[in-house]
């Protein structure tokens, strides 16, 4: 092959501005070249001809394989930042030298990539100090952890969550949750009753409900003789009568996973207690 | 003594007149003579004293329309905190429960929802109410409720709005 011909023919190709017969003729030098492995000149400047002559020209030791043009992108978003080197970044930058040696079979390109060696480690401590840029501030559970005094963050002797649950019904004693203006349940929480109200009914002495009991036989008998009828569904207001505060109380509550759950009552004493179930919680992730 | 007993005589007449009318249940409430005793029933066979009538109403709010259905009147002042335009009862479901009883209705959006009275005294009753999504369980809760007193279920989403779910207990 002759290296002369096909490297201005690969840099024609990557600039966009070889002709079909000279991307033929460079596709002709390839395949003929036995310093390549047999499927790089089967297939090379087939599907992607420019970025396969970005390859073989690194391969070849003509180009960096990154070029300039990423270390420009690079250096305008870090700004101005000093490069110290960093040894820790060597491990990976053998690492990554003997897994590009190995992809290349018989040839060594160790030599002819200009990226690495000492700048990958400089370029490590930039990419370090560009990450920690742009994360700013970040809570970090370790530093909570000993913050509060934990000596392991990721074990915390006595967080147990039926002993914190049997805590809280501890502390809380007999919550009604009624008296809550808002609730928030969580999942499978068990919220202990208010107790069964041991008020007088209202309706335990004979003459509370007569005067009712008559007006609305009255109110019946008109009907009936009007010609209503009153088993006829729904066309007249929904008698509904929300509970006040005292007169309702949730025993217990658990939903499924997926699913929020809240306890909400508006204000008034004539405000419903809405149990409010959002079971797309899913979706909304 | 003797005004008492005409008073009772008058109240006992009405209760059978309301029973043919078919008024409301909480008139059904009539207390029996002294030494009456209802007789021990099953759960399926309560007496209709200890049967609470369960309504759930459907209520679709959405913002598709500002249409509200009249019979939502009552309630209306109540819900407009949703910031829902329209209102639209999509089922009322009326079911007389005895203790241990319960009921299961389909409601909209493949939902399902099932009410079991677990008992009442004389001021309250107490009902157990679960949703379900398929056979996901999305709700289980117990709530203790006066009698005559409604309550809310909401939020599940169908048809870009969500659906309201007032319960009462009535007896």
């Amino acid at each position: 092959m002759s290296l002369v011909e096909l490297v201005p023919l690969l840099r024609r190709i990557r600039d966009d501005v070889a002709t079909a017969d000279e991307r033929v003729r460079a596709r002709a030098l390839v395949g003929q070249d036995d310093r390549l492995p047999q499927d790089v000149r089967r297939d090379a400047l087939v599907d992607d001809p420019r970025a396969d002559a970005v390859g073989l020209l690194a391969v070849l030791g003509e180009e960096d394989l990154f070029g300039a043009d990423l270390a420009a992108a690079i250096a305008s978003e870090a700004g101005r930042v000093d490069l110290p080197l960093d040894d820790a970044w060597a491990p990976m930058q053998d690492a990554l030298r003997s897994e590009l040696a190995a992809e290349a079979g018989t040839i060594d390109i160790t030599g002819d990539l200009g990226i690495f060696g000492d700048d990958l480690a400089d370029l490590g401590g930039a990419l370090r100090d560009v990450a920690r840029e742009e994360a700013g501030e970040v809570d970090l559970w370790a530093g909570i952890a000993q913050a509060i005094g934990a000596e392991d963050p990721e074990a915390i002797p006595g967080w147990d969550g039926a002993l914190l649950a049997e805590a809280v019904r501890a502390e809380a004693g007999t919550v009604d949750v009624t008296d809550a203006v808002m609730a928030h349940v969580r999942r499978s929480a068990l919220v202990p009753a208010g107790g069964v109200s041991t008020r007088r009914a209202a309706n335990r002495r004979f003459y509370r409900w007569v005067p009712a009991a008559i007006g609305m036989a009255a109110a019946a008998v008109l009907m009936v003789l009007a010609g209503h009828d009153l088993s006829r569904p729904g066309s007249s207001a929904f008698d509904v009568r929300f509970a006040a505060a005292d007169e309702i109380s949730i025993n217990d509550l658990s939903y499924a996973d997926n699913t929020d759950v809240q306890v909400i009552r508006g204000e008034g004493d004539d405000a419903p207690l809405i149990i409010w179930v959002d079971d797309n919680q899913e979706a909304k992730l | 003594m003797r005004s008492a007993r005409s008073v009772r005589h008058i109240a006992i007449l009405l209760g059978v007149v309301l029973g043919l009318f078919g008024a409301s249940p909480a008139l059904a409430q009539v207390r029996p003579p002294p030494g009456h005793r209802p007789p021990p029933a099953a759960a399926h066979r309560a007496p209709a004293a200890q049967k609470v009538d369960v309504q759930v109403m459907v209520v679709l709010a959405t913002n598709a329309h500002n249409r509200v259905d009249p019979r939502l009147k009552s309630l209306l002042p109540h819900l407009q905190h949703l910031n829902y335009t329209g209102y639209e009862v999509l089922d009322v479901r009326n079911n007389e429960l005895a203790p241990g009883q319960e009921t299961s209705f389909g409601i909209a959006g493949g939902r399902r929802m099932e009410v079991q009275l677990l008992g009442r005294d004389d001021t309250q009753a107490r009902m157990r109410v679960r949703m379900y999504s398929g056979s996901r369980r999305l709700l289980d809760t117990t709530v203790s409720i006066h009698r005559n007193r409604s309550f809310i279920v909401a939020g599940p989403e169908h048809a870009g709005g969500v659906l309201i779910l007032p319960m009462t207990a009535r007896y």
